[in-house]
């Protein structure tokens, strides 16, 4: 019977991120003096890959912002094909499976504050690459952004298996562009699209082989859902513009137009504080597991 | 899904790849002609190419029509049935109703039932003579021709990439086999399925058991004010539409600009990145950075830039006969200077590796001598060739290549290329040189 990994003593399993095999919810070691449970997530890089990815994730850990996913410790195990990533605990899971019921405005919210994260990013140079709905951590003090996938090998761009990813990618970067604040700009724009409508920003994409469904992104255009209200589209548009120097010039300038957004019908959380509130408030029944 | 597309007579241009088709007038300019082209090679093996395709052409020609008077039409597999798209004098005839764009815009879009065929020419010309029993049939490939005549296949084909068949291309079973409905690409590698299968998949255990109910032999603490935690002395990235860590040694080609000044492979009629329309002949190609060239997509599904070359084959565990950092030329380094992997699922490939070179506006695949060789699948295709050893080639955007029991895909958006020689003759020197 399985109790522990890593010298992490397991409480449950949780939801893996986009970059991660597997997830546990974990007790904190006493080393790291934490009365909450930790994440323990499992990377695709092996132990001899543990010294650089450990170099990206200090300079993703030296950002200063309260709106990235705090980091505790990676661990290595001689011999193992994975390496593990100890961070906070989601208590309310992703922007993708949240555990409780988010509102529009909550979810709106929620991709303001992970635009903040991926600005602070960018200021000192990091580019995320991968932010998508799976990536934006429902934590205890608001939704947060999470650390860019760190073992993917030099010049990957993404995975088109399953191609739901694909939804998320900026076409640029199909066309071999390196990572920017123009590609994470569209990744926000289609994340918050994704997370609003239930219709598809590429009919037929999610069931393509991959070959197809790079193509059908590299070729064609998203189609917007016409039913989501006028102030949203226009950020969803723009932030989705074929053209890069017609999108939003930095992160935080989508993240201060969705902070001002406000659904006609509130029905739900109405501000960031309020959103913190929803999100903490059920913190007493137990996590994501 | 086509069963059978014959060729009329008159002037004019058909083209066939795979299930897409088109038709243009012989007023085309080159570039409109090389953009049906390399559109119909790029997604030739789309079971939706001619919705994607047609969706596409819509989109470019919605912001500009730069040959209004030009007649041309495509056709192709649908979301759920054929589309097509005809443009400035052309015509369709589905054997039930006839498409004939309006004045404004010019071109008309229409989903077609072909009963039992679909017909596409220059419009007011009577039918291509087409017959249901003739044996002429347009396979794969541009011909002239004033129109052209498709019979669908009975049932939907689906055409699969799979890597994880065996049988090489020249053996006997390849010849001999029946053709059924599905059309399957498959790696001409003599993997076994389930080999594959478990080399591929990622970890599915419940818990990892080299690390379960044991302690980790290496922590890292990242907590703030843990050693090694430090701020950044890297810039921020620029803004905008600007290329984040743009080259320090770009490689100079000849190209040419859309009015917004995006840089084009020359004899590109439309951008690539805004889709507006480029006026050939307004600007002679100049020289200019080369944009990355699309991507490569590997058998499980994993897609990598070409903005570098590549070294094929995993080296996590470096070998003494791997690359040497800064030993690479140009068209393999990526921009830190150090030649990239492309990991592939299957074993290292210990000797003879394969390279995926960048050189000028086109991407070079060079066989490196090993056991397994080095296998190309252009669009159009219907057998995998076999590269002579030690030998490079140019490598068509589309193609599927394949080492050993990997496939790779390689998608390319800069399609549409007139003047390719020119291209190529005056980019050699400035490679090495760049
Ligand atoms: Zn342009």
């Amino acid at each position: 019977m399985l109790s522990s990994v890593v010298g992490y003593r397991i409480l449950g399993r949780a939801e893996p991120a986009a970059s991660a095999r597997t997830a546990y919810l974990c007790e904190a070691p006493d080393r790291l003096g934490l009365a909450d449970q930790v994440l323990l997530s499992e990377l695709a890089g092996s132990f001899l890959r543990l010294t650089e990815v450990s170099d990206l994730l200090r300079q993703y850990c030296a950002v200063a912002s309260d709106h990235l996913l705090v980091l505790h410790e990676l661990l290595g195990d001689e011999g193992s094909s994975s390496l593990f990533l100890a961070s906070e605990a989601p208590s309310r899971g992703t922007l993708a499976n949240a555990t409780i019921p988010l509102e529009p405005q909550a979810k709106v919210l929620a991709l303001a504050a992970a635009a903040r994260g991926a600005h602070a990013l960018h200021e000192v140079g990091i580019a995320h690459g991968t932010i998508s709905p799976d990536a934006i951590f429902l934590t205890g003090r608001g939704p947060v952004l999470g650390p860019p996938d760190m073992v993917r090998p030099a010049g990957k761009v993404t995975t088109s298996k399953p191609a739901v990813v694909l939804n998320y990618v900026d076409p640029a970067l199909l066309r071999g562009e390196a990572p920017s604040r123009a590609s994470d700009i569209w990744s926000l724009g289609a994340s918050l699209h994704m997370s609003l409508s239930n219709t598809a920003l590429y009919p037929g994409l999610d069931d393509d082989e991959p070959v197809i469904a790079v193509q059908r992104v590299l070729y064609s255009r998203p189609r917007l859902d016409p039913g989501l209200p006028a102030g949203i589209l226009d950020v969803i548009r723009s932030c989705m513009a074929s053209d890069m120097s017609e999108r939003p010039p930095t992160a935080i300038a989508v993240a201060s137009i969705l902070e001002g957004y406000e659904f006609a019908d509130l029905s739900g959380p109405a501000s960031k504080a309020d959103l913190a509130e929803a999100v903490s408030a059920s913190d007493q029944t137990g996590g994501i597991a | 899904m086509i069963a059978r597309l014959e060729v009329g007579p008159g002037q004019g241009v058909v083209i066939r790849y795979g299930h897409v088709v088109a038709w243009t007038s012989a007023d085309a300019s080159t570039s409109l002609l090389a953009f049906l082209i390399e559109s119909a090679r790029n997604l030739s093996g789309s079971p939706e190419a001619g919705q994607i395709l047609v969706d596409h052409l819509a989109s470019v020609l919605s912001s500009a029509d730069p040959e209004p008077q030009v007649g041309f039409a495509v056709a192709g597999p649908g979301l759920a049935r054929w589309v097509s798209l005809v443009h400035g004098p052309a015509q369709g005839w589905d054997g039930a109703s006839w498409t004939t764009p309006p004045t404004q815009p010019g071109w008309a879009r229409t989903i077609i039932t072909p009963s039992p065929a679909l017909s596409l020419n220059a419009a007011g010309s009577s039918l291509p003579e087409g017959s249901p029993s003739s044996l002429l049939d347009l396979e794969a490939g541009v011909v002239p021709g004033g129109g052209l005549t498709l019979w669908p296949a009975p049932a939907p084909e689906r055409l699969t990439l799979s890597s994880a068949q065996s049988g090489r291309p020249d053996d006997d079973q390849a010849i001999d086999e029946e053709p059924t409905s599905t059309l399957t690409i498959s790696s001409p590698g003599t993997a076994d399925p389930n080999d594959f299968e478990s080399t591929n998949a990622t970890s599915q255990e419940a818990y990892p058991s080299a690390t379960a109910n044991r302690e980790a032999s290496v922590v890292v603490d990242l907590r703030p004010g843990a050693s090694g935690t430090r701020r950044l002395s890297k810039p921020a990235l620029p803004l905008g539409g600007d290329t984040p860590g743009a080259p320090a040694r770009a490689v100079i080609v000849d190209g040419v600009r859309c009015h917004r000044g995006h840089f084009n492979r020359p004899g590109m009629i439309f951008c690539a990145l805004c889709s507006s329309p480029i006026r050939m002949g307004d600007e002679l190609p100049g020289p200019g950075p080369r944009p990355p060239l699309g991507c490569l997509i590997t058998s499980d599904g994993s897609v990598y830039r070409l903005d570098s070359g590549y070294v094929v084959g995993r080296d996590e565990y470096p070998t003494s006969d791997g690359p040497k950092v800064g030993a690479a030329t140009d068209g393999r380094e990526s921009q830190d200077g150090r030649p990239r992997q492309l990991p592939l699922g299957g074993d290292p490939m210990r000797r003879g590796r394969a390279e995926i070179l960048l050189e000028g506006w086109d991407v070079i695949v060079v066989d490196g001598g090993s056991e397994v060789g080095t296998y190309t699948y252009p669009p159009g295709a219907s057998v995998w060739q076999k590269m002579p050893s030690r030998t490079r080639e140019v490598v068509a955007p589309g193609s599927h290549i394949s080492f050993g029991r990997d496939v790779v895909t390689y998608i390319n958006p800069w399609v549409a290329a007139a003047s390719d020689e020119l291209t190529r003759d005056s980019t050699g020197a400035d490679d090495r040189a760049g």
